[in-house]
């Protein structure tokens, strides 16, 4: 009786274990969609209708704002589709995310990543601790906020920022190389 | 320019050699000897030359010394162009010799080691013109006998082990072709060349057969000719650079000379012997670009990249001796002409930039102290003149256009092709000529992979070894300068080949006399001076354009990104990792010894092992097919040393056994 | 006008010898003597090569163009041995390695050793011949045995019991001839008498001639050391002292051929042809070349080696004169050449073996930084003797191979290949010997120029000015003027 049952759904069953409207039923981030969408328009005016390639660079952080970043790059946020994707060198970089206090052990890794982009590259400090130091400011252990090793163009505060900020954050720098 | 001019040239050549020689041995004058030694071969480069302009289709006599075994010295077209090629090369190769010899003081007396090359040359030289069996005998002897005391020059155990197989592969060599020109010549000693062809036609088809075999045995050994190559690759890297260059580019083109020379006049020579030729040809090519690819000793690389070559001339040269014995219209008979004078060209340009090649191993082997590409690299960062000229070598050595090596290759290709088009060509021949063709593609690729595999390691990169000599480059122009002009050389052989190829056409008389229309010419719509002129032409016009565009960019030089780990040399390729594709693609071909060892660091403590691991490779025709034989021979002697017993009642017994049988037999 | 006066000069020398008590007046006796010996020999031998007067024979003696040939040889390899043997024996002496009984016995045999050589090539009588013959074989032993080590004296029996077996069978065919030929016809006089037998010949029947001949051929081959009769050489040369080696190598083998030789021309007079001769020669020749091939490849002692080459040479020279009538003159000049070459490469042998005190050739290193006099003329004399130009042997191989190519091409194909192996062979041990470094580089007593190199200059310098006479026309005729109706018959 049940291997009937199972054939049953086998042949006869939804196909999706979900339903299908729920699946594409659920709630927007509207900011997130706007911030978005003005991203697109000027990565496509700066960059002559091609893409804004990022390198995230590690110089020490929590991975806090390291989750947040892949969190933008998943299905619910996509930046891909705004014009702006993750790279693996900085060769390929036109745009430096470094996230963390610059500790001392990887001060050399943030310096040779940003002298190995091809300028012009924006550099974005994100978070707490790449935009000063953050709760490890003076400590023996850290240089500091990225602007002590590298020159920034944009700070993004925040223990981690979110999505939507670090978006606007990018938004303000390139705004500001129009 | 008359032949008087001609021959007091070629008698003061000889003179001057003679007279470096004894400069060298006597007194120790080696840097004079040199000197004297280039001054001879600009004289004989000279001689060559006026030959080739004024007299190239007669054959001219130099001399008449009838009470040295009637030896009268002559020149013909064919010995013309060797002389003047091996003139030309002997005396850059002289200069090179002049700082080599200084550097390498200590390891190769100079003084002898320069008496050795003059004879050497003087050998060579006079080989192209002995007119009778024991003159060429006499100074192919000299060739070898001198060649084999170069090779362990530096007096070293494996040095010694490879002149001894070289010395008896040579010896066997000159005793077949003893043997063939005294069956030739019907015993006598002083058999004339101008008979070849009557002395021929007057013997029985199985002394044909005898001869030719003898002939191809005795020239194919010297050359290099599969399977009777296997000394080459142990004899050329054993030797100075200088003579390993010598031998390579020189005493392999007076084997080919000897071959042309005697086989092609050999009328009504059958077809099974042009197809032997060829298939020997084609073989020796494979095998030795095959070996090339997977080496690691730069010299043996150039080594079997010359019996690749050589490969090429005789597959050429088995050819056209196939299409002669077709006894099909004169279509064929020109074809086989032009693919004759094709052979000539490439075995010319072979003689220049293998030359060249030797010597910039040389420079190489001098700066790294070793021979193997493993411990090469980074070598065009401290000596960038050096680098470029290695780098026009190498690029001579493949069959690319612009450079000469190409017109050669290309005009058998396209002979072929051609021939393939006609539509009288029967089932066999155009099944051999399609098998040629496609295995000369192979060949050809195969050599460029290795030629690009030896630039690259050897020169670019890091250094894969801290001991690299920093000499200052201009010290070693005296080096550098002479594989310069070998390079440029070949690349003048390119612009002008269709001038040099219509000179040697139209005055081939090698085989029956004709003389060629174009029609069936390589690129008689393509001018070779042409293809070198656009592409040179389009790359100064890039060049200029960058120029002109390069105002608006700006540059900012970084280090290689390195992903965060060092770059060291241990990440560059290396010889054995960057063959190992065609290696592995035909590895049943190759002899390969893996050896794998491994002991552990801390005996209690089978886990964690120290691990040595060793890659070589053996020659599968000394492994099947002389060692047999070495080992026959060796199994024999020890049998028959057993009579040697020591009792002396055997040996008694042997005397009157010996007695009886005699009488029995005898009666 | 008899070679009586060399026998009194000879035997005078070998007296001194035994009388005299001190070493240097002995040494200088035994050159006072070899030289009046030689000089004398000279005087008879010299104007009959050159043809300035005419082969002339009695009932016991007898001197033609090929006998006067053969004395001179030996006679001046006796001279050469003779001033070798001083400066050689002297520092054995000197070093205490032999005695002074030992040296004096030494020069005693010497000169009687010679004297039996010269009588042997210049006897009509075939018995004289015989004994002579014989008493080389005698006189000799102890001359290989003077060493008094086991081998020396295992070397010295072999010697003595084989070639006396030898020449017993020789004396056997001797015998056939005389019986053979008075059952002919011929006076009781004349049947031990060479000329007496050239001229009749035809008198004797075709097979007992072929009896006779088999048995001369294998007694006196065991003396010349054909294979397989060849196994004492080996041992007899490389344990004799070296001056005495050069003398057996150079010049004994060359008698025991020239016996064969004269009966040879009977047998070929007595069967009208020398087809069947030939064959015998080309057998036992053929064997005898590539067999001493095979031996050294795996031979560690450069004298034995020395003394296998001289076996592959008589055997070669064997071969020769199978190839009638262009063979027969490449006989005699190889027979020339090979004395001149193969009696200075013992005397140097014997320099190397003074130097090192070892005849092993694994032992011999760096030889051309100890002894670089010795070891060039070594060198030079290796070369020499395979045969490279100009060397005399070179002319003689290329005249048999001329020869042997039109008539058996596929045997001398086969001895190429053996000659090739040859010297191969010989070449790898000098080269070892002279090339690869020693170990203490640091004693090295430099040689001094001594009377032994001068004596391989000399005879270096003969064999190069004698390949270019020969290889002229004049040369040519002028062995054949020795060698017409001596060794071969003229049509």
């Amino acid at each position: 009786m049940k291997s009937l049952q199972l054939l049953k759904i086998l042949f006869f069953g939804p196909k999706v274990t979900e339903d299908e409207k729920k699946l594409r039923d659920f709630p927007e981030d509207a900011a997130f969609q706007e911030v978005g969408e003005q991203v697109a328009l000027i990565v496509k005016k700066l960059y002559g209708g091609r893409s804004l390639r990022i390198r995230a660079v590690d110089g020490g952080s929590t991975n806090a704002e390291e989750i947040e970043l892949t969190a933008l790059n998943n299905a619910y946020y996509d930046i891909d589709r705004f014009g702006l994707s993750f790279v693996a060198s900085p060769r390929h970089a036109d745009m430096l995310f470094v996230t963390g206090p610059v500790t001392r052990n990887l001060e050399t890794a943030v310096r040779t990543t940003y002298e190995a982009a091809p300028r012009p590259c924006i550099v974005v400090a994100v978070g707490d601790g790449a935009c000063d130091g953050g709760i490890w400011k003076d400590s023996y252990a850290v240089v500091g906020g990225v602007e002590k090793v590298i020159p920034v163009d944009i700070k993004i505060p925040g223990d981690p920022p979110t999505p939507t900020e670090i978006l606007r954050g990018v938004l303000h720098a390139l705004k500001s190389k129009v | 320019m008359t032949i008087n001019f001609i021959a007091y040239a070629v008698f003061a050549y000889f003179l001057g050699l003679i007279f470096s020689a004894g400069f060298a041995i006597f007194g120790n004058h080696w840097k004079k000897s040199i000197q004297l030694f280039v001054l001879s071969n600009m004289i004989g480069f000279i001689a060559g030359v006026s030959f080739l302009v004024n007299f190239a289709t007669k054959q001219i006599f130099l001399a008449k010394v009838d009470w040295f075994f009637q030896f009268s010295p002559s020149l013909n077209l064919l010995s013309a162009i060797f002389f003047t090629l091996i003139s030309l090369v002997a005396g850059l190769v002289g200069v090179y010799g002049c700082r080599y010899l200084e550097l390498y003081k200590e390891t190769y007396e100079p003084a002898l080691t320069q008496f050795l090359i003059v004879i050497f040359v003087f050998g060579m030289q006079g080989v192209l013109f002995a007119n009778n069996t024991f003159s060429f005998l006499l100074l192919w002897e000299v060739m070898s006998i001198s060649s084999f005391f170069l090779v362990f020059a530096d007096r070293q155990e494996q040095s010694l082990k490879a002149a001894f197989f070289y010395f008896v592969m040579t010896h066997l060599g000159a005793s077949a072709i003893l043997g063939g020109f005294l069956i030739l010549g019907n015993g006598s000693l002083l058999f004339d060349f101008s008979n070849l062809t009557g002395a021929w036609q007057l013997l029985s088809p199985t002394l044909q057969a005898t001869t030719f075999l003898l002939f191809l045995f005795g020239f194919g050994s010297k050359a290099g000719l599969v399977p009777f190559h296997v000394w080459l690759p142990e004899a050329h890297p054993e030797a100075p650079s200088n003579v390993s260059a010598l031998m390579s580019g020189l005493m392999l083109k007076v084997a080919v000379y000897g071959f042309i020379r005697v086989v092609f006049a050999f009328v009504g020579l059958p077809s099974w012997a042009g197809l032997m030729v060829l298939a020997l040809g084609l073989l020796s090519g494979l095998i030795g670009a095959l070996n090339a690819v997977i080496e690691k000793d730069m010299k043996r690389i150039f080594a079997f990249s010359s019996i690749e070559n050589i490969g090429i001339i005789f597959a050429m040269l088995g050819t056209s001796l196939y299409l002669l014995a077709q006894n099909g219209n004169a279509n064929l008979v020109e074809i086989a002409n032009l693919i004759l004078v094709f052979a000539i060209f490439h075995a010319v340009s072979h003689a220049f930039f293998k030359t060249a090649l030797f010597l910039s191993s040389g420079v190489a082997i001098n700066r790294f102290h070793s021979r193997s590409l493993e411990v090469m690299g980074g070598l065009a960062k401290l000596m960038p003149i050096f680098s470029f000229a290695f780098l026009l070598a190498i690029l001579a050595s493949l069959p690319l256009p612009p450079l000469g090596t190409f017109y050669g290759e290309w005009g058998f290709i396209q002979n072929i092709v051609m021939l393939l088009h006609d539509s009288t060509l029967g089932t066999q021949v155009a099944i051999v000529m399609v098998g040629t063709l496609s295995l000369i593609g192979l060949i050809s690729g195969l050599a460029t992979f290795a030629m690009v595999k030896v630039f690259g390691i050897s020169m670019l990169g890091l250094a894969r070894n801290k001991h690299v000599e920093n000499r200052d480059e201009k010290k070693d122009l005296r080096l550098i300068l002479p594989i310069m002009a070998l390079a440029l050389i070949v690349v003048g052989l390119g612009i002008f080949a269709k001038n040099l190829l219509g000179f040697l056409n139209l005055n081939v008389n090698f085989l029956t006399g004709l003389s060629v229309q174009a029609n069936y010419f390589v690129g008689s719509q393509l001018s070779s001076a042409a293809v070198f002129l656009v592409p040179a032409v389009l790359l100064a016009i890039i060049f200029l354009l960058y120029g002109y565009f390069k105002k608006n960019i700006t540059e900012r030089k970084y280090q290689t990104w390195d992903c965060g780990q060092p770059i060291n040399e241990t990440m560059e390729y290396s010889a054995t990792a960057f063959s190992a594709p065609i290696r592995f693609f035909f590895l049943q071909l190759i002899k390969r010894n893996k050896k794998l060892q491994s002991h552990p660091v801390i005996e209690t403590n089978p886990w964690i092992r120290n691990y040595a691991f060793s890659l070589s490779f053996d020659s599968i025709w000394k492994e099947k097919l002389y060692q047999p034989i070495i080992f026959i021979l060796k199994f024999i002697a020890e049998r028959v040393k057993v009579i040697q017993g020591g009792r002396i009642q055997f040996y008694l017994l042997f005397v009157l056994g010996t007695l009886i049988v005699a009488l029995i037999i005898f009666l | 006008m008899t070679p009586i006066i060399t026998i009194i000069f000879i035997l005078a020398g070998s007296g001194f010898a035994i009388f005299l008590q001190k070493e240097k007046q002995i040494l200088l006796s035994t050159w006072v003597f070899a030289l009046l010996g030689s000089a004398s020999v000279f005087a008879i031998s010299l104007p009959v090569l050159f043809q300035q007067t005419e082969s002339w024979h009695d009932s016991i003696w007898l001197l033609d163009g090929f006998s006067a040939l053969m004395a001179t040889l030996i006679v001046f390899v006796y001279l050469m041995a003779a001033l070798v043997s001083v400066r050689y024996i002297w520092h054995e002496h000197d070093e205490k390695i032999i005695t002074l009984a030992d040296l004096k016995l030494y020069f005693a045999l010497f000169h009687v050793f010679a004297l039996c050589m010269v009588l042997t090539v210049l006897a009509n009588n075939t018995l004289l011949l015989w004994m002579a013959l014989e008493g080389t074989t005698l006189s000799s032993t102890f001359l290989v045995g003077l060493y008094r080590k086991k081998t020396s004296a295992e070397a010295a029996w072999k010697y003595i019991i084989i070639c006396s077996t030898g020449i017993s069978l020789g004396l056997l065919g001797i015998l056939l001839f005389g019986y053979g030929s008075s059952v002919g016809g011929l006076k009781t006089e004349g049947i031990f008498t060479l000329t007496s037998l050239f001229k009749n010949a035809h008198l004797i029947s075709p097979d007992i001639v072929k009896w006779s001949f088999i048995f001369l051929f294998i007694g006196f081959g065991a003396k010349l050391g054909i294979v397989p009769m060849h196994i004492w050489l080996a041992d007899a040369h490389s344990n004799a002292p070296s001056p005495i080696s050069g003398l057996f190598s150079g010049i004994l083998l060359n008698i025991a051929l020239y016996g064969i030789i004269r009966f040879r021309f009977i047998t070929d007079l007595a069967l009208g042809s020398s087809t069947w001769t030939g064959r015998l020669f080309l057998f036992f020749g053929f064997i005898s070349i590539v067999v001493p091939a095979l031996m050294m490849l795996v031979q560690n002692n450069y004298k034995r080696m020395l003394a296998y080459s001289s076996v592959e040479h008589m055997g070669l020279i064997n071969f020769a004169l199978a190839l009638s009538p262009l063979g027969a003159l490449a006989s005699v000049i190889h027979m020339i050449g090979h004395t001149l070459t193969k009696s200075m490469l013992f005397f140097g042998a014997g320099e190397i073996l003074i130097n090192y005190k070892t005849t092993q050739t694994q032992q011999v290193k760096g030889l051309l930084k100890k002894a670089p006099y010795t070891a060039v003329l070594f060198m030079l004399g290796i070369l020499a003797i395979v045969a490279l130009p100009p060397s005399i042997l070179f002319v003689s191989e290329y005249t048999i191979f001329t020869a042997a190519f039109a008539l058996h091409p596929v045997l001398a194909l086969c001895v190429f290949l053996a000659l090739s192996v040859i010297a191969y062979a010989m070449l790898r041990s000098t080269v070892d010997m002279l090339f690869a470094s020693a170990e203490n580089e640091s004693e090295i007593k430099k040689e001094k120029w001594n009377v032994t190199h001068w004596v391989m200059t000399l005879q270096l310098v003969l064999i190069v000015g004698l390949t270019f006479f020969f290889s002229s026309s004049n040369g040519f005729a002028f062995i054949d003027s020795i060698a017409k109706n001596t060794i071969y018959i003229s049509r």
